[in-house]
């Protein structure tokens, strides 16, 4: 019998299990609920927020390496020309 | 009836509540009494909340316990459950799918979310010290032993993959039915499905578990 022929077989079984049951408290759901803060984000929102922080803090990096790399080309040439004037 | 404070958000959801249809043109009974309890539970009333909640524990139990062996993380899924439904019944509209199908949804993503930090805080059931004539010599055919088994193989899946199997052998849903429950598209369900049995066969054979499984299978026709 083929491996996933095996855990068809299995599956059929393990669908036959009955499940323990729970009993839940409903007041502790509703105080669980209302406990929560109404700013709590989505999912989908998070990962928003996520994406916008992380493109910010690129975009600030990208700026600051700009700055402390950018070459002047003008003030070498004129040194240059100073040092070759006679 | 008692009413107490009302979930978040009902103050404009006004029109979510108006706009909920009646289903006595051919929806079942339970779907109309699901509406009738939703309604309530949007005005305030507790009473109808509990009704709501303890008509579907029962299945919600059931299906939490495909993402769990743990008695106790069970009852918390399905609390879990329950207050995100309660936060989210604002946001439900009857008009797009019954009640029960976007509770399943909901339950279904509690799930996957617990079995994603799992994952995070790499907690996974080893195969190494799982011993299959153990688990098999009470009785072989057994079937907690046999969904216990299934339990852990799954569990060397990754979430997602886990997801489709999980819904798929447990709970026999159809590629449709995983697509709705899951909200991803049944493409991309059947490509997960195919990718995920490729990988279950996988580590199969690497744990060399096919003799194992074919006793069992035996055991159980």
């Amino acid at each position: 019998m083929e491996p996933l022929e095996a855990v068809d077989a299995l599956a059929r079984r393990a669908r036959a299990e009955t499940p323990p049951q729970t009993d839940v408290n409903v007041g502790a759901v509703l105080r669980a609920a209302r406990a929560e803060p109404p700013w709590r984000l989505t999912p989908l929102a998070w990962s928003a927020a996520v994406s916008a922080l992380a493109a910010c803090a690129i975009l600030t990096l990208a700026l600051h390496s700009n700055k402390s790399t950018t070459v002047d080309p003008i003030t070498p040439l004129f040194n240059a020309a100073e040092v070759q004037m006679p | 009836m008692t009413i107490v404070s009302q979930p978040r958000g009902m103050e404009d959801e006004r029109v979510a509540l108006a706009e909920m249809p009646s289903l006595s043109a051919g929806g079942k009974e339970s779907d109309e009494l699901d509406l009738l309890q939703c309604r309530q539970v949007l005005a305030g009333d507790n009473q109808a909340c509990a009704d709501l909640f303890k008509r579907h524990e029962a299945r919600i139990a059931r299906l939490m316990w495909r993402f769990t062996r743990d008695r106790g993380t069970q009852a918390e899924l399905v609390h879990e459950v329950f207050v995100q439904v309660y936060l989210s019944l604002p946001r439900f509209r009857p008009h797009r799918a019954p009640f029960e199908h976007w509770l399943f949804r909901i339950a279904t993503r509690v799930g996957y979310q617990f079995w994603k930090a799992q994952a995070r805080r790499r907690r996974m059931l080893p195969l190494d010290d799982f011993d299959p004539a153990a688990a098999t010599a009470a009785d072989r055919i057994d079937p907690t032993a046999a969904a216990e088994t299934l339990h852990r193989l799954l569990a060397q899946l990754p979430s997602a993959d886990r997801l489709v199997l999980t819904l798929m052998y447990f709970e026999d849903c159809s590629m449709k039915e995983i697509a709705r429950r899951t909200g991803w598209n049944e493409t991309l369900v059947k490509m997960r499905a195919y990718r995920a049995r490729k990988r279950l066969k996988r580590i199969i054979e690497q744990n060399r578990m096919t003799e194992f499984l074919t006793g069992i299978s035996h055991g159980t026709t």
